[in-house]
């Protein structure tokens, strides 16, 4: 499992739930659509900067971009 | 202390320079150039070097912490939008004015409404401070 303090740029942070990383735009567009679909928590990843997330990691799905 | 809404807490200007800007990468770890290279900013849109948005968040409640006597363990939420960029010219910098306002008191302490100013306009939406009040 990937933690947060490694995806941002202040490293700091916990684990991140479900981590999916999209390497095409079809890629983006068909995890998009499944994490949508699904009744759990979601977010967009990017470069990890603007993001301090807490020890606590984020227990949901995290699309990375 | 007795407080109301509407009570103006602290009001300061800053004076962002780039060299700020370049320290504030370094510490964060933020090294995307949009924060020190016009060339590239320009490239991408963008006016030129601007301002890392948490760098602004950071610095703008100063004033608050700085009201509480510089005890930031009594602030327990803080939250804000990134609405407008915040060029830093390179010889004039840019000053970013902060008004903190009481926003709402309640049982479990009082929000404080930050108003952040740069070139007549808010670049910070719905930046809420949320502090605890002695008991």
């Amino acid at each position: 499992m990937s933690d947060f303090r490694d995806l941002t740029t202040l490293r700091v942070g916990g684990p991140a739930g479900h981590l999916v990383e999209a390497s095409s735009r079809d890629d983006l567009v068909a995890t998009a659509r499944d994490f949508w679909a699904s009744p759990d928590d979601w977010m967009i990843l990017g470069g990890g900067s603007n993001l301090v997330v807490a020890d606590d990691g984020f227990d949901g799905n995290v699309l990375r971009v | 202390m007795t407080l109301a809404v509407g009570d103006v807490v602290a009001e300061q200007t800053y004076h962002l320079t780039r060299d700020n800007l370049v320290r504030y990468a370094g510490a964060s770890g933020d090294f995307n150039p949009i924060h020190y290279r016009d060339d590239f900013a320009q490239s991408v849109g963008l006016p030129g070097v601007l301002a890392h948005g948490m760098l602004t968040m950071g610095f703008a409640v100063q004033p608050v912490v700085d009201w509480l006597g510089g005890d930031s363990g009594r602030v327990t939420d803080y939250q804000a939008k990134f609405t407008r960029p915040v060029p830093v010219d390179a010889v004039a910098g840019a000053a970013v004015t902060v008004l903190a306002k009481v926003g709402a008191i309640d049982d479990d302490g009082v929000r404080i409404d930050l108003t952040v100013t740069f070139d007549g306009a808010t670049v910070l939406g719905k930046a809420q401070v949320r502090v605890t009040v002695p008991a």
